[in-house]
């Protein structure tokens, strides 16, 4: 399906580096009804774990902090 | 659709994109590389059991091979997909590769994903065009 200027059609982008470089080599766990980090973790369950703990609900957004000089192939 | 590449590191850029993963147990937003040279969508166990996913009950389907050269096994799992951006919502369901945890990413790859879309990746511009194909499968609203 696709639509255009639906009610439910707020975009989404991936979190900012200005966000995703303060937690290199974490998962982090961002809250867009609060538009705030509510979790960071070296795995995603702890960093889940956090979030569960800051009882924010909503739509949770799943990102990761890359570790500077590491590089996909 | 239009997404621009995101920085992730000092000049280092990647086609990420935002897609909300509806679940019995949840709804997440969840980065992934859309990645032309990944032959399957692949969803890593970590994010599926979080969803509720019971991976041992899950169909075999194969193995895949990490970027270090490990067979990576997976197994297929259906979800619907909603991407979400410039006023446009595109939603469908699809077959995705849950695999275990060697594989630490969500990767956005040919099957269950690009296969629907003509993409384009600007890199000069730093930005991919996606636009849906007539394949694109029958709409799961949520």
């Amino acid at each position: 399906m696709s639509e255009k200027n639906g009610s439910n059609s707020r975009g989404f982008d991936p979190l900012p580096y200005s966000v995703t470089r303060l937690h290199p080599g974490k998962h982090i766990v961002f809250s867009e009804d609060e538009q705030r980090v509510i979790g960071v973790g070296e795995t995603l369950d702890e960093a889940c774990a956090q979030a569960e703990a800051s009882g924010v609900k909503g739509l949770w957004h799943f990102s990761y902090g890359e570790v500077p000089g590491v590089y996909n192939v | 659709m239009r997404i621009p590449y995101t920085q992730v590191g000092p000049d280092l850029f990647r086609p990420l994109l935002p897609v909300i993963i509806h679940s019995t147990a949840a709804a997440w937003l969840v980065e992934g590389l859309l990645d032309p040279g990944s032959d399957l969508t692949l969803l890593p166990l970590q994010w599926a059991a979080r969803l509720g996913v019971d991976y041992q009950s899950l169909s075999p389907g194969g193995a895949v091979t990490s970027a270090t050269g490990e067979l990576v096994p997976w197994r297929t799992w259906q979800l619907d997909f909603d991407v979400r951006r410039d006023m446009e919502r595109i939603c469908w369901r699809a077959d995705v590769a849950v695999t275990t945890d060697k594989i630490t990413r969500p990767h956005w790859g040919f099957k269950g994903f690009l296969q629907y879309f003509r993409a384009e990746f600007d890199g000069p511009n730093l930005v991919v065009t996606l636009t849906p194909g007539a394949n694109l499968p029958t709409p799961t609203p949520n």
